[in-house]
């Protein structure tokens, strides 16, 4: 279709040599409006430099002193060479009088007021303003006709998409590698971008389809190029044909990226759509539902009719649906390939589309689990960054109970972990644990280890004020099983931290019952730390059990005992290593018989090996309570419980108690000797799983 | 005295014994239309091969290096001139060699080391447009100033053969350092003198016309190692040859160029070379220079001009050379 021309008065400027002068000059220019010396500035403001290739076009523009809104007017200046292609003028050599090669300009200006209002594109400049033959004089301004290509939707150009946005951020626009494309290719993508962003910036424009890399003080705001150019502001620089690698610095930038993505690419896609089309029945029921189908996968323009079924091994995409797929999966696919091309419009559709679909009926493990490869192959969970925080939420929380199910356990928590770092080798960022934190968390690990992250300041009081206790906290720690190393540390520390901040508002004596039971997390330790941090951990329980201030004297032995020797899991040396720590010097050989004791008595063994190795154990296990004698006074301060609160003694008479012989100490029970070490003195059966021959072991 | 625009020279000596001696001088090229500034620095490059300083030229700017072979290309291989600038354009070169240094180590000890030297330079190519009275308001023009003015050299191409065709040397370099005075004005200290370094290069010495006046005024020079037998001026005559050929500027005020430079710089400042940057013509026959041909340039038919032999710059390192050394000096 082609619309009615359209008269516009162009004003023109002829810029080269003349040969009766060596430099380069207004030869000749319009009488109208604008005068010689406008020209002149014009034409000296925008300077392409010197060029290979011509002819090369630039487009620009010009404010009248008077800045009235809409006077101005929109240039189009043809730089072409006399000895290369078409003549733009009339009378003008190719060379100087030193015979050096000129290059001319062919000016033109029209007033934006008239070419705004019928959205005159720089093409349609172009192709009236390429015909003109100027004069070397001084003349007239022209009447032209500009014809509008009719209106006809923008090309997805996927460059030109990017790059619209990238000129809003206000850094001037270098395009590379489109040494291969013609003036008018070049020329049309200025337009495709133009396109892209309201028609008013036109009046304030200017661009070059090529320019000389070493001109580094140009103007031009998009330009092509064959190298960047040193500047002091770095241009943004973007390939021709490859948009992918094209990255959108400012944030708005990229919501105006997405914006167009919502709307221009599905009108753009109308072309596309170019199979024979009948009109008739229902055509316009039919013809909703063809656009929407293709606007979700447009990969596959549809016909009407449905098509026949595709041929599986042709199908590349593995995260594409096949045909028949539940809507979930079509959904969730398309709204990946809403997220890569950052229409937020569409994602948030999506969003909705999927809730409406989670209220209809339940999710069965199959297609969760479906749900959840396609999430994590597409990287769902986390390509949302560019949404408002208030929709990445919502559609995470969508994606949660799509593919996780709520509220989320700590099973569930390992596999979105799972899920992020297969697609990103990235952890749980802050907005995915928001919409964690706000479904729910389905237990207490996955509780803590969200506000862990998301809220450590809160954490402790919240803790506090919601009945999870230290308790609770050890008892979680004891049943280890953690996924990955770091979260039984996130939670241990956390535990820690806890037993730290309420130390004197718990109950003690419930504290060591929990942590004795679970033989003070020696073994569940082991799993999440160090040697250094298991040493750490049991220092800080023990502490949180067995105050400094309430136990300044230290651990007794028979506190040790119990937990060295009772508990029911092996002693480690972490626990050793803790707990000598915390005893005076001179216990420290009995805490090593309890840690003997306890390891070898802890050992999964059958009756026969353990029984021959009680009698050469150390003597820990405690003698049955003999009879007590009625007048026989209790010894002041012992209260006959292990792990009774000792009264306090002064720091220096610790110091001395260390180097006091045990039996000299009357705070530490006096236990009946025994030769600990049970192979001398008597012979042994040789146990099964001795080294043949090995008989005598004396 | 005032100094503009001088960057500091930083030697270091690692264990090695070798030093590296880096600074980043700029250079603004000012000249006429056609005093041949973009084809000096096509030059350039071939003028480091053939001289026996061992200099040599790269960039690191993907820019610089392509118009670098561009230009280099179109002397050598295909007979043509760059392509003269519209605009200004700029260019980061390196110069790079190395050389010998002896220095002191105590009250009778020195020790020698090898340094490597690489100098940026910072080239600004403006069309000679730019210094025409009528583009002064323009904002090209106002660039070429700043650019000057930042700038610590200045190669100044005098065209004797333009001289005598129009004689607008003296205007326009009148009306360009007016502009770059008022810029420097504004710094505190000005004594109304410029510091730039300034290199006068007498452009075209293969002409014959400015050949036989350095001939006729027995100011010719040349050098027993010279397989081809190319004649120079001695930079000691060089001003003198300016003079002379000034004395021909078709407007009377050639004479005045030499004079302007020497009040607005510091005399101590400024040194001239007699240039050719294609060189003269080397007969095909005996393969050396012949003082009845000696033009290296012709025209065809459509007016053109174009290079007719092997290009064999003259005094074309040495004035870049130079400045680069004073700009070192001086700091």
């Amino acid at each position: 279709m082609t619309a009615t021309p359209i008269p516009v008065r162009a004003q023109w400027a002829l810029h080269g040599k003349v040969l009766d002068d060596e430099g380069y000059q207004v030869i000749a220019c319009s009488t109208g409006d604008l005068s010689k010396a406008n020209f002149t500035d014009a034409l000296g403001r925008f300077a392409l430099g010197a060029l290979d290739t011509l002819p090369q076009v630039s487009l620009s523009y010009l404010q009248p002193a008077a800045r009235v809104s809409g006077g101005g007017y929109l240039a189009l200046a043809i730089h072409w060479s006399p000895g290369n292609g078409k003549r733009h003028a009339a009378g003008v050599g190719h060379v100087d009088n030193q015979g050096r090669p000129t290059t001319f300009t062919s000016y033109f200006c029209a007033p934006y007021a008239s070419l705004a209002p019928r959205c005159l594109t720089y093409l349609d400049m172009y192709q009236a303003f390429g015909d003109v033959t100027l004069p070397t004089r001084d003349g007239p301004p022209l009447d032209l006709l500009l014809a509008p290509a009719g209106q006809r939707a923008p090309g997805i150009d996927a460059l030109a998409m990017r790059v619209a946005p990238l000129l809003l951020t206000g850094v001037p626009v270098c395009v590379l590698g489109a040494e291969e494309t013609g003036v008018d290719e070049r020329l049309r993508f200025i337009d495709t971008v133009m396109a892209l962003l309201p028609y008013g910036f036109r009046a304030r424009m200017t661009a070059a389809t090529w320019t000389r890399a070493t001109n580094r003080n140009h103007r031009f705001r998009l330009f092509f190029s064959s190298e960047p150019r040193a500047a002091d502001k770095p241009d943004e620089v973007v390939h021709w044909g490859e948009p992918e690698r094209v990255k959108i610095p400012s944030k708005a930038a990229r919501a105006y990226y997405g914006w167009l993505n919502d709307k221009f690419k599905p009108l753009a896609s109308l072309t596309q759509l170019n199979r024979e089309y009948g009109f008739g029945d229902a055509a316009d029921t039919r013809t909703l539902d063809l656009v929407l189908r293709f606007s979700r996968s447009p990969q596959e323009p549809p016909a009407l009719e449905p098509p026949p079924p595709a041929d599986p091994a042709r199908t590349t995409d593995r995260a594409r649906p096949a045909q028949g797929a539940d809507p979930v999966t079509r959904i969730l696919v398309e709204c990946a390939e809403h997220a890569r091309t950052l229409s937020v419009n569409l994602v948030r559709q999506d969003i909705s589309d999927l809730q409406a679909r989670l209220k209809s009926g339940q999710v069965d493990d199959r297609h969760r689990e479906r749900y959840r490869r396609l999430i994590t192959q597409s990287g769902l969970l986390s390509s949302g960054s560019w949404l408002q925080r208030n929709n990445e939420v919502r559609l995470y929380e969508t994606l949660l109970a799509l593919a996780f199910g709520l509220p989320v356990g700590y099973p569930a928590f390992c596999q979105i972990e799972d899920s992020l770092a297969g697609a990103s080798g990235q952890g749980v960022h802050q907005a995915l644990l928001a919409a964690i934190a706000r479904v729910g968390p389905g237990d207490l690990r996955t509780r803590i280890l969200v506000a862990a992250e998301l809220e450590p300041r809160k954490l402790l009081k919240s803790l506090g004020s919601s009945g999870a206790d230290g308790h609770a906290l050890i008892r979680e720690l004891a049943l280890g099983g953690w996924h990955r190393r770091q979260h039984g540390r996130t939670f241990c520390d956390v535990t820690l931290g806890y037993l730290r901040e309420r130390q004197g508002r718990y109950s003690i004596a419930e504290v060591q019952r929990v942590l004795l039971r679970c033989g003070y997390l020696a073994q569940p330790l082991r799993d999440i730390g160090s040697e250094q941090y298991q040493v750490h951990a049991i220092a800080q329980l023990l502490v949180a059990a067995f105050p400094l201030d309430a136990y300044p004297a230290g651990l007794d032995k028979t506190v040790v005992n119990a937990i060295l020797a009772s508990a029911p899991d092996a002693p480690t040396q972490a626990l050793l290593a803790a707990i000598l720590r915390r005893i005076p010097v001179s216990e420290a050989r009995g805490a090593w018989e309890a840690f003997v004791y306890g390891s070898v008595a802890r050992m999964n063994l059958d009756d026969e090996t353990h029984g021959d190795l009680w009698l050469r154990l150390p003597s820990i296990e405690p003698e049955p309570p003999a009879a007590a004698q009625p007048d026989e006074p209790a010894a002041p301060g012992a209260t006959g419980a292990p792990g009774a609160p000792t009264q306090p003694v002064p720091a220096m008479e610790l110091l001395a108690a260390e180097a006091m012989p045990p039996e000299q100490d009357p705070r530490w029970q006096e236990r009946p000797k025994q030769p600990w070490f049970p192979w001398s003195g008597s012979e042994l059966d040789v146990p099964p799983w001795v080294n043949p021959g090995a008989h005598d072991l004396s | 005295m005032a100094t503009t625009g001088m960057g500091s020279a930083k030697a270091g000596v690692p264990d090695d014994g070798k030093r590296t001696y880096r600074s980043e001088p700029g250079i603004a090229m000012l000249g006429a239309t056609g005093a041949g500034k973009t084809t000096f620095l096509g030059a350039l490059q071939i003028a480091l091969l053939q001289d026996e300083r061992g200099w040599t030229i790269w960039s690191k700017d993907p820019a610089s290096r392509r118009e670098m072979i561009k230009m280099n290309t179109a002397l050598t291989s295909e007979g043509e001139f760059p392509l003269p600038s519209t605009g200004i354009d700029t260019f980061d070169w390196i110069l790079g060699s190395r050389r010998e240094r002896t220095e002191r180590t105590g009250r009778l000890r020195s020790r020698s080391f090898e340094e490597s030297v690489q100098v940026t330079l910072k080239l600004t190519d403006a069309s000679g447009e730019l210094a025409r009275s009528d583009q002064m308001d323009l904002d090209d023009r106002r660039q070429l100033v700043e650019q000057v003015a930042g700038s610590q050299g200045i190669l100044y191409m005098f065209d004797p053969i333009r001289e005598f065709n129009r004689g607008d040397a003296y205007d326009k370099l009148f009306g360009l350092l007016m502009d770059i005075i008022a810029t420097e004005a504004e710094h505190p200290g000005f004594d109304g003198r410029l510091g730039h370094h300034v290199a006068v290069c007498v452009t075209k010495f293969d002409e014959p016309r400015i050949y036989k006046t350095a001939e006729s005024l027995r100011m010719l020079v040349w050098d027993s190692h010279d397989a081809a037998g190319f004649p120079r001026v001695h930079d000691s005559d060089a001003r003198d040859l300016m003079h002379r050929l000034c004395r021909l500027s078709r407007s009377g005020t050639g004479q005045a160029v030499p004079q302007l430079l020497e009040r607005y710089f510091y005399p101590d400042r400024i040194k001239y070379f007699v240039t050719s940057s294609v060189g003269f013509m080397v007969s095909e026959r005996t393969q050396r220079f012949d003082p009845q041909d000696t033009e290296n340039v012709y025209r065809i038919e459509s007016g053109e001009a174009l290079i007719r032999g092997p290009v064999n710059p003259i005094n074309v390192v040495e004035p870049v050379l130079w400045l680069v050394e004073q700009m070192a000096l001086n700091g």
